[in-house]
């Protein structure tokens, strides 16, 4: 038994090696990319622009005034270290906020709550945008001229961001990881009620969250997502408001057309389910080219579910599948004059073949945000062994960590359900 | 009236207690869609509760029987039948058919979910578009506190049924 836990501890000592081994290397890179940085910054400004000041200044701030916020941290610190001109240059490491704003990467790291109090507009999907699709930046700001403190800053946080997010993947990969989520993306509503910002605000958040959502699943390795966007029982709502989700709709997904780095990225099919009928002719076409455009992807398929009913679903499939039937026996009558085409009965399969989902499997995990504890119509048929979970944060709330979390909780519950998915297959 | 339905997946509830139960013939079942369909739905009705047992058939294959019924009746494979006017289906005449053969029935409002993970496991799909879903847990937790507790957080829910 001593044996044992000498080879495991040695097992584990040899594994703690490796990970900070492969940490010292990305620090290493980081801190490279931030010389480079430093240089270029250099060289196209010459000489820094707080070097203007008197030496005095200067001075102020390496000697005993209190050290700022950034030379306190351990990052501060080596950088210091290592690149020796960056203390004649104060600016290049921002020992001081320009401005009580804090800057895009660190608001990743405050709640949600404290982030809107604090009225950053950043969310986890315009950081994840290489090419925003705000315009929010003027067009005559050259983004060279951006902050290089900021950026260095922004890029170190960002990697080791990344570094943590693909270590906690690479973790949870070793348990069995759902193929196809479904979300229901409730709260928006209540999202922009509570932050007393306007309701299509919190609509467009939710889109940012939908993104942002969607790179985390093509991260672990998630083949399929749906989510309910619209319901035909939303029509019900008032006019303006519906109005206006369709006029978003028809945003997001022309934006989709043209800013094309998304679906590139993961090699996103576009399928939109529903009764596309009841929509606008300017949302159909639109939705309707965009499905056309990335019918050929073969990566992640995301599945937009508007509008949408269960029961729709399940009645559409029963017209379609009479309607084959019809015209199968008007094929049949055709070619022989007598009537003895013997129709077999409609089976579960039969219909299954007709549904919106044909070709997916069914969700391993539906996540129906806002804590609510009702699937409201969605998926009613294709349900039948998924996890239903309801955490109890608003969508546009919905982050990383409520991803991982909702996979644990799903790996925690695989094998009660697979026994009972080859029980019924054994038994109905 | 209370109508408690009780689901198990592969139907042992219904296998169990259906010798003993004295089954209601539900004579409005059969005059949905003119179709004079003699099914009989296993409940048992004493004063005040109503007590009805599903399985797993009664949820996709349910709605397949429906949907067969559906075709029988108002296609009958003759071509000079149909016509070229089509037919086309909606929720309500699957719903009617679904009460023909003995699957529709209220829907319930409140779902307790007894087992180790929070799944439906097939419960009929009609009958739960809007249903509150609580999970109880493992069988053997089921207490006469917890039930009153899932009954507290329901009346506390507010439903906007898409408004």
């Amino acid at each position: 038994m001593l044996l044992s836990f000498r080879a495991q501890s040695s097992k584990l000592s040899e594994l703690s090696c490796l990970l900070l081994g492969a940490w010292s290397l990305w620090v290493n890179l980081q801190l490279a990319i931030a010389k480079i940085q430093a240089i270029r910054f250099k060289e196209l400004h010459g000489p820094a622009q707080g070097s203007s000041s008197a030496p005095e200044e200067r001075g102020k701030h390496a000697a005993g005034d209190r050290p700022p916020a950034r030379l306190s941290t351990s990052w501060g610190r080596e950088a210091v270290r290592r690149f020796p001109a960056a203390e004649t240059q104060p600016n290049l490491l921002h020992t001081r906020r320009r401005s009580r704003r804090p800057f895009g990467a660190a608001t990743f790291f405050l709640r949600p709550r404290a982030r809107a109090r604090r009225g950053s507009a950043k969310s986890p999907a315009e950081l994840i945008f290489t090419t925003p699709l705000d315009s929010r930046r003027p067009a005559t700001q050259n983004p060279k001229m951006e902050k290089p403190d900021e950026l260095i800053a922004t890029g170190v946080l960002a990697s080791l961001q990344n570094f943590i997010r693909k270590c906690i993947i690479a973790v949870i990969s070793y348990g069995p990881m759902p193929k196809h989520i479904a979300f229901i993306m409730d709260g928006n509503r209540r999202y922009a009620k509570f932050r007393s910002i306007k309701e299509g605000s919190g609509h467009r958040l939710g889109f940012s969250a939908l993104i942002a959502s969607l790179l985390y699943c093509y991260e672990m390795g998630v083949e399929y997502i749906t989510v309910y966007a619209f319901s035909i029982d939303n029509f019900k709502r008032d006019p303006t408001e519906v109005q206006s989700l369709m006029e978003l709709m028809e945003e997001k997904i022309n934006e989709l057309l043209e800013n094309t780095s998304v679906i590139n990225k993961v090699n996103c099919k576009m399928n939109f389910w529903g009764n596309l009928d009841l929509l606008s002719e300017p949302v159909r076409l639109a939705a309707q080219k965009l499905m056309a455009s990335t019918a050929e992807n073969k990566g992640l398929v995301l599945s937009v579910c508007m509008p949408y009913n269960s029961t729709s679903e399940i009645v559409n499939a029963v017209n379609q599948l009479c309607a084959e039937r019809r015209e199968h026996a008007g094929n049949c009558n055709g070619n022989s004059p007598n009537n003895g085409v013997v129709h077999s009965d409609v089976s579960v399969e039969d219909l299954d073949r007709h549904m919106y989902s044909t070709g997916c499997p069914d969700p391993d995990i539906v996540i129906r945000t806002s804590g609510e504890t009702r699937l409201s119509n969605f998926l009613l048929w294709q349900t039948t062994f998924s996890h239903l979970q309801n955490p109890d944060p608003l969508w546009p709330e919905f982050s990383f960590r409520h991803l991982v979390w909702a996979i644990l909780q799903y790996q925690r519950v695989y094998p009660y359900i697979e026994q009972n998915k080859r029980l019924s297959k054994k038994l109905l | 009236m209370y109508l408690t339905i009780l689901y198990c997946t592969i139907g042992v509830l219904k296998k169990t207690f259906e010798p003993a139960m004295n089954g209601s013939r539900d004579v409005n079942s059969g005059n949905y869609l003119d179709v004079g369909a003699n099914m009989k739905v296993l409940s048992c009705c004493q004063k005040e509760m109503t007590v009805e047992y599903i399985s797993g058939l009664d949820g996709k294959e349910g709605i397949a029987k429906a949907a067969n019924l559906l075709r029988s009746t108002y296609f009958n494979g003759d071509k000079d039948a149909c016509g070229n006017d089509e037919i086309v289906f909606t929720e309500a005449d699957m719903s009617s058919a679904l009460k023909a053969i003995g699957c529709g029935g209220p829907e319930p409002d409140l779902l307790l979910l007894y087992g180790p993970a929070r799944c439906h496991l097939g419960f009929p799909a009609w009958r739960l578009r809007y249903t509150e879903i609580m999970h109880m847990g493992p069988l053997d937790s089921m207490k006469y506190g917890a039930i009153v507790k899932a009954f507290y957080n329901f009346s506390k829910k507010y439903q906007n049924f898409g408004k």
